[in-house]
């Protein structure tokens, strides 16, 4: 057994219930540290092997994966990989009024000159630590600790 | 209705829509677009409010939402300036600060014969002695002081605040002419502007003095240009770069790169005997009444200052004398006549101006910095930080508002890189225009009496900052703080440079000496409500949670975690954990993944105890100390691979500890690497005599004490999850601690729960069970002041390590010098259980420790507690007294666990 696989969840198993058609939860989240292996630029994100690379700092990455191609990308990375999959939550906000939603509990600048699509910010969401990833022009990703899901979806659809 | 003037130009009231509202009970018409205040006064009342502290009779002055003439209660809130506030159908106003009434207030009798007895500061002075009945005094004073009451006890909250957060490359304050403007330009530059403005109708002044189309041509154009125009929506302060603006139910925090303010200039009254009769308004008031709402202010008008007197008389007032300067206004319940240079004439209205100052306040706030201006009469910009530009009166351009706020727009839009060449040429033209505008203007005298009032807001006279200065307070902030003068709710925009001037001609001080006073936030009233936003706790709930109120667990918080107290039963869970088997979730624990090379030698550096010689397998405890050697956080470290620990710290210390050990690594620059695992897995401890047995109807894996012994580390499948079992207690009884993905939460649970006798126990049950273990809780049994070998964990820390690590020092000198206090554990023979924080006595009755744990243990029979305790104390059988409220409780100290003290049951 690899030394973290307690930390990847097996997918044969029940697993815990989407809390909405806006989670996305199951996006396979892997943490790398070190240099990236890709070239990224800090606050961008870039899309490759059907996954989002994400530099949380000079030193990590946060890559998001589609649940198809997680578990390949997850074998490639191999240990170098912390598998954080459960642990952050995924909410996506789409349509017109994306950006003025997530501003009625977020303070991160999300104007798509500032924010263009694949831009990646920390900061604090719903008064959580969490990430902002813009996906498309009306497409926004945030990702909280899991432990904050429901404190998220409640605070999302009283504000919607 | 019969107040009302044909149709003027710049109107705002629809009369072709009628509403009603109450004042004081009585139904009041309105037209809709009026505000409380032009209805009443159109209904013929002149009378809105009483002064704070005299009672004298209050009516309109500014009709601008300045001064604190008309405040009132609307439903039940108060604090609201009736001359801004829109009426509403169906609305209930209410005066303030009269009883039993606005038109006989009891009070006024301060004002008739009281004064002797009210000074500046009064409150030190006359109502001291004798002592004893200094509480009767209080309850009076607070009973009589305040605006308006809040009830005791809100129910339901009927509306509630948004927050709403925008971002922006120009933010402008103050939508007139030169707010307007400046939007324009700096949007037609291609910026994401923002424009906010405290009036109902962008425009300012323009709307009441004669060119409402052209404020609605500058507004149209904004918007066109892509302007975001926030109406009726008042910056409340600037903070550090966010402007919190208030509109309706929503708070905007505003955070933009460059300001704009263009906040205009506010008015002042003058400073005469009687100047605060109704019936003494400000010129602008008096176009607003005309111009906005078609009322006529009055019958017979003296004015001072010619620029007012064709407007009145356009309305059909009668101007009966025109004046440089008044001596006295006269009247009881309201002006009755005024005394003029050339005599006294009878008039129900005396317009007065004593010039406008710029509202500097928010820009002050935002780091703009005022001094006196002699040629122009009052305190102006004097210096502006980066990215901050003044526009319109703010900024001295009152004739050139336009231009100015062209001005300050493009230079914006330039800051930000908008905009070329053109637009430089653009910003010297508009500038070379602007310099050719020099306004001189000398403030009118200030005329001494005993009821020419310097503060509104406060009631504060001529003579009374003349006494204060003569009682020795005799610089204006010094004056301010004894006579609150600019401490009311108009926060000095009418009295701040008439103070100023009081205490300069009281000190003989030049003014730029004397200078202002602070502008604090907020710059406008607003109700707490709108600050407090909406209730939001955010709360971390573990993937059990559900499982957990399925079970009828009695929730509660644990630092930010919501947590299952109990299921019911707290005595009778922690009751089958010592005979069968309990499960408890400890998902909260922290969790981080060490990894590197030099994993081994990090924790090695940060922890008293060697971590590096743990075999991979293995877990050890550890207790964190600071630099200081005090206790920071505990928990165990288990080794997975020879370059992977896994630590585990208490459930509230996890972000610290990360924080602890990012700081470091910084600094020591090792190849290590960590992870904050803790939300991704899931954690339960299975404990009791036959968690082993249900343990192996879950897994393959070989639990027996020989194949995974105590503090063994082992990985496998429980119930088809992967999981990593470590061979850990809290509670005092054979435990399996299991983490494991925490999508599989409520899988793995359950099958454990299925697979046998085991009981699910929460919080208090665990608390007790370890207690009679004397596990220390850190943070409950400890403070910042505990070290490791007070706390009872000395043996955690190896001194004898010959590398250094964080605190040795300090623990070194620890260990020689034992701490005073030590915790230790206790029994209390009367079966009375003390509370925690309940006081050690010594034999003196001197407090000398404190309980931090106390339970009363079933399965011991007995109450059993942890508390510090001296160290003379501190050994077995000595007898500790404990103060506990009233009672006096009598213990003796056990320093072994109070159950299973040798740890066999742990380690079967």
């Amino acid at each position: 057994m690899r030394t973290l696989a307690f930390l990847t969840a097996d997918r044969s198993l029940p697993t815990r219930a989407p809390l909405g058609p806006a989670d996305r939860s199951d996006l396979v989240k892997l943490e790398l540290h070190g240099p990236p292996p890709r070239s990224l630029t800090m606050g961008q994100a870039l899309r490759a092997e059907q996954a989002w690379w994400c530099p949380v700092t000079p030193s990590r990455t946060l890559v998001l994966a589609d649940p198809t191609a997680g578990p390949v990308l997850r074998a490639r990375l191999g240990e170098a990989a912390v598998d954080l999959t459960c642990g952050l939550v995924a909410l996506s906000l789409s349509g017109p009024c994306a950006e003025e939603l997530l501003a009625r509990f977020c303070a991160i600048d999300t104007r798509p000159h500032v924010l263009p699509v694949g831009g990646f910010r920390p900061g604090s969401i719903a008064r959580t630590p969490g990430y902002v990833l813009r996906e498309g022009e009306q497409q926004l990703l945030l990702l909280v600790g899991a432990a904050y899901a429901r404190h998220l979806f409640d605070v999302v659809a009283d504000h919607a | 209705m019969s107040a009302r003037l044909p149709t003027q130009p710049g109107e705002i009231i629809d009369r072709g829509r009628p509403l009603r509202f109450t004042f004081d009970g009585r139904t009041v018409n309105a037209l809709e677009g009026d505000t409380i205040g032009s209805a009443l006064y159109a209904a013929g009342r002149r009378t809105f409010s009483r002064g704070f502290k005299y009672h004298r009779r209050r009516g309109l002055l500014c009709c601008a939402g300045q001064c604190p003439n008309c405040l009132v209660a609307v439903d039940g809130a108060p604090g609201v300036r009736a001359c801004t506030e829109p009426a509403r159908e169906g609305m209930r106003v209410e005066h303030l600060n009269a009883r039993p009434g606005l038109e006989l207030d009891a009070m006024e009798l301060v004002d008739l014969v009281g004064r002797p007895f009210t000074p500046p500061g009064f409150y030190y002075k006359t109502f001291i002695r004798p002592r004893r009945l200094w509480p009767l005094y209080e309850k009076a004073l607070r009973h009589a002081a305040g605006l308006g009451r809040l009830p005791e006890h809100q129910g339901e909250r009927r509306w509630r605040t948004e927050y709403r957060r925008r971002h922006a490359d120009v933010l402008v304050v103050g939508a007139g002419a030169a707010g307007l403007s400046a939007a324009i330009a700096a949007a037609e530059l291609g910026a994401d502007v923002v424009l906010v403005d405290e009036g109902p109708e962008p425009g300012g002044r323009l709307l009441w003095e004669g060119h409402a189309a052209r404020a609605r041509t500058l507004a149209a154009r904004a918007r066109a240009a892509g302007v975001e125009v926030l109406a009726a929506a008042p910056a409340l302060g600037h903070f550090d770069g966010l402007v919190a603006v208030w509109q309706g139910s929503t708070l905007h925090q505003v955070r933009a790169h460059e300001h704009v303010f263009a906040t205009g200039a506010i008015e002042q009254p003058l400073v005469f005997p009687g100047n605060d009769l109704p019936g003494v308004m400000l010129s602008g008031a008096v176009r607003r009444l005309i111009a906005r709402y078609a009322i006529a202010p009055g019958r017979r008008a003296a004015v001072i200052g010619a620029g007012v007197a064709d407007v009145l008389r356009a309305a059909g007032v009668e101007v009966v004398a025109v004046a440089d300067a008044v001596l006295e206004a006269r009247g009881r319940r309201h002006l009755r006549s005024v005394v003029l240079p050339q005599g006294e004439f009878a008039c129900d209205l005396l317009v007065v101006s004593g010039g406008e100052v710029p509202a500097t306040a928010l820009v002050t706030q935002s780091g703009g910095r005022t001094a006196y201006d002699p040629d122009r009469g009052h305190f102006a910009l004097a210096e502006l930080p980066a990215h901050v530009w003044a526009a319109g009166q703010l900024a001295g351009h009152g004739t050139a508002a336009e231009c100015s706020g062209q001005l300050a727009g493009l230079r914006a839009a330039r800051s930000l890189g908008r905009g070329d060449d053109g637009s430089d040429t653009r910003v010297a033209d508009v500038q070379a225009l602007l310099a050719r505008e020099q306004e001189r203007w000398s403030p009118p005298p200030i005329r001494p009496g005993t009821r020419s009032f310097v503060c509104l807001c406060e009631d504060v006279t001529v003579k009374d900052i003349g006494q204060a200065v003569g009682e020795g307070f005799d610089s204006l902030e010094l004056c301010k703080r004894f006579t609150t003068v600019t401490m009311g709710p108009c926060q000095g925009r009418m009295c701040q440079l008439a103070a100023a001037r009081c205490v300069s001609e009281a000190t003989g001080a030049p003014l730029d000496q004397v200078g202002s006073t602070r502008a604090r936030p907020p710059w406008s009233t607003v109700p707490l409500g709108v600050l407090a936003g909406r209730p939001s706790e955010p709360a971390k709930r573990t993937p059990l949670h559900e499982r957990h109120r399925a079970l009828g667990a009695r929730i509660a918080w644990a630092g930010d975690w919501r947590r299952p107290y109990d299921y019911g039963d707290p005595e009778g869970e922690a009751l089958a954990v010592h005979r069968s088997a309990g499960l408890i979730d400890v998902s909260t624990l922290g969790k981080l993944l060490v990894r590197g090379p030099q994993a081994g030698e990090f924790l090695d550096r940060l922890y008293p105890n060697r971590v590096s010689t743990l075999k991979p397998g293995r877990l050890r405890y550890g207790v964190l100390t600071s630099e200081a050697g005090r206790i920071m956080d505990d928990g165990t470290v288990a080794r997975l691979d020879e370059q992977t620990f896994y630590v585990t710290t208490t459930s509230g210390g996890v972000a610290g500890v990360e924080q602890w050990f990012s700081w470091w690594l910084t600094d020591w620059q090792l190849d290590v690497t960590i992870t904050d695992v803790t939300q991704a897995l899931a954690a339960v401890d299975l404990a009791g005599p036959r968690a082993r047995e249900i343990l192996g109807g879950v897994t393959s894996l070989d639990c027996g004490p020989e194949a995974f012994a105590y503090l063994d580390v082992r990985q496998a499948r429980v119930a088809g999850a992967p999981c990593l079992l470590l061979r850990v207690g809290f509670v005092g009884e054979l435990s399996y601690e299991l983490h494991f993905p925490a999508a599989h939460g409520e899988h793995v649970w359950d099958a454990i729960l299925a697979a046998g006798d085991v009981r699910p126990f929460g919080l208090e049950p665990q608390r007790l069970l370890r207690l009679q273990k004397q596990h220390l809780i850190v943070g409950q049994d400890t403070d910042s002041e505990s070290t490791p070998f007070a706390a009872g964990v000395g043996w955690a820390v190896k001194l004898e390590r010959a590398e250094d690590f964080v605190g040795k020092r300090a623990l070194r000198h620890a260990a020689a010098h034992p701490s005073e206090t030590v915790l230790v554990g206790f029994t209390v023979a009367n079966g009375r259980v003390p509370t925690e924080g309940a006081v050690v006595l010594d034999e003196r009755g001197v407090p000398v420790g404190q309980v931090t744990s106390a339970r009363r243990s079933r399965q011991l029979d007995r109450v059993i507690g942890m508390a510090w305790v001296p160290l003379a104390l501190a050994e077995d059988g000595a007898a500790v007294t404990i103060s506990d409220g009233a009672a006096r409780l009598h213990g003796t100290v056990v320093t072994e666990p109070f159950h299973d003290p040798a740890g066999v049951l742990m380690r079967s």
